[in-house]
């Protein structure tokens, strides 16, 4: 009855399988989990084996394995060993597991939807006739290290325990945990512990569950598992307890609060291409399970599932135009102030902020780190999409100081010997810094911090120019919109001397492609890089040099059947596990796929697609980060990135679709480029600022519904339309 | 040396002062605590000592980078220990490795939360202040990795 209303799961195992790895989350706590029903999860990670499960809140991780044994006289049982089915949504996770001599355990992992917790219920049904002594361990290991720091862990910390449950903190990190019933018993590493306060080291700390059960009786413990950082946590001691009694309600709100973000996201159909419609569901569902709102000053999306789970500048400014698509303008609203509040106003050589900088990481205390050359580039042009989706114009009024120090920042980074954007040296200031301070100095020897960010691209890369003329052609349009044309500061930043010089000076006519990289004496970095196709989706190349590009970079050296590799497998220093040298990523692959379309090649680009499909598919609705070069298995791969689902729902959107809008009028464009097979396709519910649109899609027709205020200006097939409000046009569209 | 730390301090305040100013005082304090755990969470205080005939220390951490390293060297005071007469043991009671034998094929993984100990053979045993790097290259991901830190050389069976 419990999961009459339930809809399919997005994994079902009816055995243990300890390599598919479950993630549920919500906006400030996570599980991650195997699916042998444990929370661990074992994972190769930068080449050796670590373990991601147990509980995640406010970008801390606050335990690391937490396990439960069953025993009803013998030998304790483990979950893993007893599986017997799982079943898992983006909001809970269910198991259940048979202990002999027939105990049914089942157990039921939900985070919760805003608060900094997860609950676990666990269910222990006797179905034998005869009386049943059951003991429940429960034993958590606590790790309280903010994910940002990768690889630590803290070794000691403080105890004690009261009735709102055990408090565990360490280095400002907190750590709550809570039953009902309270536990018989409790060890710390073995150690009868009685709740006292208690300091030092510690790997396990044990809670026993001493029940009783009769022939047919079921008994029950529901437990959380709370925390973060502790001065940023917003709630009380007594959040366990409190949560505790509302524990018949917890999965119910986790699947409440889906459903209800889902009903304002689009629904896209492509009955020609089921596949590609599934991974359409599949991808919405993943960007939305990295939502995070941790504290109430971050709003945003992390970037990314075990360990990226903090907000990353870069990594959100590829998430939120897709976020844009999905219609959640108030998110992409908030993440976009979260990432301007951050921003530099002055240099910080420890932080390895320039003026004007925007963060390359934040987490709640607030954390944030700087250094990315890349990151501050992006967001003129989230803000010009997330004006054309919404017609709010008042945020770039609002953020338009922020916007004038952006122009600075990147004034101050352009080469004046040639006007290029200058890559590199970013984290060797940090190091710089750093150098006199304190008995223990650290450091990874990386020049140069590009979106492949451990490999050296100095000294003014391709993809970096791209990203410099859509910024400053995105803030020009701003400016213009806002009346503000004449309070931009100038910039020496001349938009087509800089088109003209990727297509001149990168050009690389052995490869017909780009070069990677330019150093500042002009020498070219003939690394053959997907890079380059970013310069296609940005139209600063002739038509025919733009093809050119695809067609290179869709060679098997630089493409396998799996994606797109970050290095040409023909380049000396290829290496097949190298995180940026070799191995494929599928942000890449999106790049591929938009290239295509941009060029006009459907075909090709629907074949990326659903190389992306197909690994969304495999992996239950996660979207590995990375893959080995030689071979598809992911390799040094976080389970689930934003890079490699969002790039995928926005292609689908403005290259497969075609869609272009202006809510300030309201307008949409739609040029649809379906393979030629394709008999139809539909889009329900897209936001055009307050109002929406449906879209059916049959060879050489389009059908559009507006129910917005006002009439729809639409620009499709041969010319211009309008559709009344509430109302609907067909219009004819050139084959 | 002094002037230089002197420095680097008034530097550390200076620019402490202006997290404060651009983001508030909570910022501040979530960096410092951040910064303060970083100084601990790796090098175990304490634990540079002569041992037999090798000079022996204790990480708690990997440094800054996890997951496996295809290369491990280790300098005391600017001389690299000799990766044939040094050890690592990553983990307690897990089996020492030389330095020597660590490679691409046959990476090290040094653990998260456990000790790991290093032995290093040839090298000068002189109790006084001494100054300790480790290099370490990843498997997965290239630039060199590095570590430093300076502490008392602690004279062989000299409790902590």
């Amino acid at each position: 009855v419990r999961g009459s209303r339930d809809p399919p799961p997005l994994l079902r195992l009816d055995r243990p399988d300890a390599s598919v790895p479950v993630l549920v989350t919500g906006l400030s706590a996570a599980a991650v989990l195997s699916g042998d029903g444990t929370l661990r999860c074992l994972r190769e990670t930068r080449g050796g084996m670590i373990d991601w499960g147990g509980v995640y809140s406010q970008g801390v991780r606050l335990t690391g394995p937490w396990d439960l044994r069953v025993s009803t006289g013998g030998a304790p049982a483990d979950l893993a060993g007893t599986l017997r089915s799982l079943e898992a949504w983006r909001w809970s996770v269910r198991t259940l597991h048979v202990v002999a001599p027939g105990l049914e355990v089942e157990q039921t992992i939900v985070p919760f939807p805003e608060s900094p917790g997860v609950g676990r219920c666990i269910r222990l049904r006797n179905p034998t006739d005869a009386d049943l002594s059951v003991v429940v361990e429960s034993e958590a290991t606590p790790f309280l290290a903010p994910v940002l720091i990768e690889g630590l862990k803290p070794y000691e910390f403080d105890l004690e325990a009261g009735p709102n449950g055990v408090a565990c903190t360490t280095h400002g990190h907190f750590l709550g945990l809570a039953s009902s019933p309270f536990p018989t018993s409790r060890t710390l590493d073995g150690r009868p512990w009685f709740g006292e306060h208690w300091t030092g080291e510690l790997r396990a700390l044990v809670a026993r569950y001493e029940l009783h059960l009769a022939p047919g009786a079921i008994a029950r413990i529901d437990q959380v598992a709370w925390g973060g950082v502790a001065r940023a946590l917003g709630v009380g001691a007594e959040f366990g307890r409190t949560a505790l009694a509302a524990a018949d309600s917890w999965e119910a709100a986790g699947r409440r609060t889906w459903g209800a973000w889902l009903a304002g996201t689009p629904s896209l159909s492509f009955p020609s291409d089921p596949v590609l419609e599934r991974a359409y569901g599949l991808a919405r569902g993943a960007l939305r399970a990295l939502y995070t709102r941790p504290d109430p000053e971050i709003t945003g999306l992390v970037a990314g599932y075990p360990w990226y789970c903090a907000l990353w500048g870069r990594d959100l400014a590829w998430m939120l135009p897709a976020v844009l698509w999905l219609g959640d303008a108030d998110w992409a609203q908030e993440s976009l102030r979260t990432i301007f509040r951050y921003q530099a106003t002055r240099p910080i050589p420890i932080l390895a902020a320039e003026a004007g900088e925007l963060p390359m990481q934040v987490s709640p205390g607030p954390v944030f780190l700087f250094g990315t050359s890349d990151t501050t580039l992006y967001y003129p042009d989230v803000l010009r999409r997330f004006v054309a989706h919404t017609g709010r114009g008042e945020l770039v009024h609002e953020l338009w100081p922020h916007l004038c120090e952006i122009v600075r920042w990147a004034d101050a980074k352009l080469d004046p010997s040639n006007g290029l954007f200058t890559n590199g040296g970013e984290v060797l200031a940090l190091r710089d810094a750093a150098e006199n301070l304190g008995a223990v100095h650290y450091g990874i020897d990386a020049p140069d911090t590009t979106i492949w960010d451990s490999a050296d691209r100095r000294d003014h890369a391709v993809d970096l120019q791209v990203l410099l003329h859509v910024a400053r052609a995105s803030l020009v349009a701003l400016a213009t919109d806002a009346r503000r044309l004449s309070e931009l500061p100038g910039s020496g930043v001349d938009l087509r001397s800089l088109a003209q010089q990727v297509r001149t000076r990168y050009a690389w006519p052995e490869e017909r492609y780009l070069f990677d990289s330019l150093a500042r004496d002009g020498t070219p970095s003939r690394r053959l890089r997907p890079n380059a196709l970013r310069a296609v989706s940005a139209g600063l190349l002739d038509i025919a040099a733009a093809r050119a590009v695809v067609d290179r970079a869709l060679e098997t050296d630089l493409t396998a059947e799996w994606g797109v590799r970050t290095l040409s497998n023909r380049d000396p220093t290829y290496d097949p596990q190298a995180y940026h040298g070799g191995q494929v990523w599928t942000i890449a692959t999106a790049w591929a796929a938009d290239a295509a379309f941009a060029v006009g090649d459907a075909e090709r680009g629907v074949r990326l697609l659903r190389t992306i499909a197909g690994l969304l598919e495999a992996e239950h609705g996660l979207a590995n980060e990375c893959y080995r070069g030689d071979r598809p298995e992911a390799f040094d791969s976080c389970f689930l990135l934003g890079f490699s689902v969002a790039p995928f729902l926005t292609v689908l959107f403005e290259r497969l679709w075609g869609l272009q809008v202006d809510a300030s009028r309201p307008m949409l464009r739609v040029a649809p480029q379906f393979p030629s097979a394709w008999t139809g396709a539909s889009l329900a519910g897209l936001s055009v600022g307050t109002g929406r649109v449906d879209l059916t899609w049959t060879p050489g027709s389009l059908t559009v519904r507006w129910t917005g205020p006002g009439p729809l200006e639409l620009s499709a097939g041969a010319g211009t339309s309008t559709v009344p409000e509430n109302g609907t046009a067909t219009v004819r569209l050139v084959p | 040396m002094r002037t230089l730390r002197i420095r680097a301090d008034l530097s550390l305040v200076r620019e402490g002062a202006e997290v404060a100013i651009g983001f508030g005082l909570r910022s501040l304090e979530g960096l410092g605590g951040v910064a303060e755990f970083l100084q601990h969470a790796v090098y175990e205080r304490g634990s540079l000592r002569a041992s037999g005939g090798s000079v022996v220390f204790t990480l708690r951490n990997p440094p800054l980078r996890m997951g496996a390293f295809g290369s491990v060297r280790v300098a005391l005071d600017g001389v690299w220990a000799p990766p044939d007469r040094s050890w690592v043991q990553p983990g307690e009671g897990s089996p020492r490795v030389s330095l020597a034998t660590i490679d691409r094929t046959h990476p090290v993984t040094l653990p998260i939360g456990r000790r790991t100990l290093f032995t290093l053979g040839g090298v000068d045993r002189t109790a006084r202040k001494r100054h300790v790097r480790l290099e370490l290259i990843s498997v997965a991901i290239p630039p060199l990795v590095w570590y430093e830190f300076v502490d008392e050389l602690r004279p062989e069976a000299t409790p902590r």
